[in-house]
């Protein structure tokens, strides 16, 4: 949970007991080197993110884009990724929320094992995890084979892509989750719980709500995770266009033939993938918060009083 | 036979020893527990509440049974009618004050508007109308307190449970707020067990006092009671008595002679043998001449620490007896005394009680 306006309060208050030279801010002109190099650090350093997409803002010859063929092309991919990273997003939170749950609150033999498997694609390389799926359910995989002969082949599907997605993303919607649940505090179960309320209650009004904002965090890492997904979805579900092709697959293929038509679909994606991170940080500010901006406006308020 | 008395009766075995306590406290009656930290006092109270199973026993609230190892009866927290003040009040954060008092109301599906009621009746006893519709962040360590007693009582429960309430309020405050509290506990009507360090609390909030130690209850009085006849040094470093165990000499002389190690004491009593001595801190004259007075014990001694009282001064005086004394500030600026000084201090015979 962020204490960011808490502490911005706190910090800005000058204790009146102090000697005024301790109660001021630091004044500019007291900044270390140290933190001076920190700053020029991290200003490189968003120079270095930044420079690149606005590189491609700049350079994107959005003619290109009326052609019919790109047109069509953009359309599907752009489409295709939509639908299978919410899909993917929607999986996560009705599977992952069980599982971090009980990873976060139920103590088992070899929880953390499985805390550790459930973490394991996080370093994964997804092409491995594409290899991997198409080893079980491919054609002629494990499970596979047997699903083909039942009409239920999965490979080159779109089912694919969303299991290629979701074992690759699901993982950050987990670990965001088990954090969120874990840091729930136990005594606020206790009480509810001599407040005459059962688990389900429990879950309801108390877990959830107070875990609203990792979760929501968490699925938004997800859905990002998805939509990028390259690796694991070229692997096992293959770039079929307008079946399995989605826009990074899209972006990929069409770079190798046209430089120009590659650089618009990146342009596309990153102008949707900008308006989502956009929507999401306004959403998860904790001053969105009724109960967070009060305890930061109560920080403000004590200082009143006290002065 | 309908009973509206608690009973608790329960064994558990804790960490370090054994927790093992029998009690009743009657509808209306304020029973606190008192007891240094770690002595069980709050896995009593979760096992009251049915958070923690104890190993043995039987717990009624009233006529409803909801432990007993015998009948193998554990009745689950949420059904148990129940109070609990926690430590730190555990307040839902994410919900205003009007919502956490109605959060037990709600769980037990009663109706929106008795609901309503309730709360609001609820808020204006406690006079915290104002914060109906803040968020516990918001609200200062009494408030805090006020809005947990109030969620705790809303359903009338059977119980009440208060776990050190006044634990994490500042030191002005707690005083006002103990008063407060002590007059809202008396008007409940419910019965209440309140868990404390603190003998200060027990004693401005419960007229029934019962002392824990490890895990179990030594003691059991009035504050009168304990005061005048600590019976245990512990006891007695709860109310700040001088406390001492000895050996009254048989013999005829009226007030007898009590060896305590080194030294001897005189008191009024008819006991023999194996005794345990005290006597008021306020009890101790202190003079910086020899008193030549009528009392009997007289020990002259060195001023080791000066602490204050808050309108009285107290010395620690390392004598032959280690002797606490209070005396008034006047007396203190006249003796002119600091850290160091020597002293007499003299208690009177008749001051000096003895019991087994």
């Amino acid at each position: 949970m962020s204490t960011g306006p808490v502490t911005t309060a706190a910090a800005g208050e000058p204790l009146p007991e102090d000697g005024p030279g301790a109660a001021s801010p630091p004044a500019p002109s007291r900044r270390s080197l140290l933190s001076l190099a920190g700053v020029a650090v991290t200003l490189a350093f968003a120079a270095f993110l930044v420079l690149p997409l606005a590189a491609l803002y700049f350079h994107a010859p959005l003619k290109v884009l009326k052609s019919a063929e790109c047109c069509w092309l953009v359309q599907q991919a752009l489409l295709l990724s939509l639908v299978t990273s919410l899909i993917t997003t929607a999986l996560t939170f009705l599977v992952g929320t069980p599982v971090a749950y009980t990873l976060a609150r139920t103590p088992f033999r070899g929880r953390r094992f499985v805390e550790a498997l459930v973490e394991l694609p996080l370093t994964l390389p997804p092409v491995v995890a594409g290899v991997a799926l198409l080893l079980v359910f491919g054609r002629r995989g494990y499970l596979g084979a047997y699903l083909e002969q039942a009409g239920l082949g999965i490979s080159f599907t779109q089912t694919a892509v969303v299991m290629a997605q979701f074992v690759v993303a699901s993982p950050y919607y987990i670990k965001a989750a088990t954090g969120a649940f874990a840091m729930v505090p136990e005594n606020l179960l206790r009480a509810s719980c001599t407040l005459g309320a059962g688990p389900c209650r429990r879950l309801f009004t108390v877990i959830l709500p107070l875990c609203r904002r990792g979760l929501l965090a968490g699925l938004a890492m997800t859905w990002a995770r998805a939509i990028g997904e390259f690796g694991a979805t070229i692997m096992f579900a293959g770039s079929f266009p307008g079946r399995t092709q989605t826009m990074p697959l899209a972006i990929l293929a069409t770079m190798n033939e046209n430089l120009h038509a590659g650089i618009v679909l990146a342009v596309v994606m990153l102008t949707v993938c900008l308006l989502v991170f956009v929507v999401a940080r306004r959403l998860l500010q904790p001053t969105l918060d009724p109960f967070m901006r009060r305890a930061a406006g109560r920080a403000a308020g004590g200082r009143d009083r006290a002065l | 036979m309908p009973s509206d008395t608690t009973t608790v009766r329960l064994h558990k075995t804790l960490r370090h020893f054994d927790l093992d306590v029998d009690f009743e406290v009657a509808a209306g009656e304020v029973a606190v527990v008192v007891g240094p930290s770690g002595a069980g006092k709050t896995s009593a109270l979760n096992c009251i509440a049915g958070l923690d199973s104890p190993e043995s026993g039987r717990i009624r609230l009233g006529d409803h049974t909801v432990f007993d190892s015998l009948s193998r009866v554990d009745v689950r927290p949420e059904q148990r009618e129940v109070g609990y003040v926690f430590q730190d009040y555990a307040l839902f954060p994410h919900l205003t004050v009007r919502s956490n008092v109605g959060y037990g109301l709600r769980a037990r599906h009663r109706p929106a508007d008795e609901t309503r009621s309730r709360v609001d009746s609820l808020l204006e006893m406690l006079r915290i109308r104002d914060l109906a519709d803040a968020y516990p962040g918001a609200l200062s360590g009494g408030e805090q307190q006020r809005v947990a007693l109030a969620r705790a009582v809303a359903m009338l429960p059977k119980a009440l449970l208060l776990d050190e309430p006044l634990a994490a309020l500042d030191t002005t405050s707690r005083r006002h707020v103990r008063r407060e509290l002590r007059d809202l506990l008396r008007r409940l009507g419910t019965a209440v067990i309140l868990v404390t360090h603190d003998y200060e609390d027990a004693l401005v909030l419960g007229r029934r006092i019962l002392v824990m130690e490890r895990g179990r209850i030594s003691r059991e009085g009035t504050h009168e009671e304990l005061l005048l006849h600590p019976r245990s040094r512990f006891v007695a470093d709860f109310t700040g008595v001088n406390y001492y165990e000895g050996t009254a000499e048989s013999g005829g002389d009226k007030p007898r002679r009590i060896r305590v190690g080194e030294a001897v004491l005189h008191a009024v009593t008819d006991l023999e043998g194996p005794v345990s001595v005290s006597f008021f801190p306020s009890d101790v004259t202190v003079s910086t001449v020899d008193p030549r007075s009528s009392a009997r014990n007289v020990f002259r001694g060195l001023v080791r620490e000066v602490s204050n009282l808050g309108g009285r001064l107290r010395l620690q005086v390392d004598a032959p007896l280690p002797v606490v004394a209070d005396i008034t500030p006047d007396a203190y600026g006249s003796l002119a005394l600091s850290e160091g000084t020597t002293v007499y201090v003299a208690i009177k015979a008749t001051s000096v009680r003895v019991s087994e």
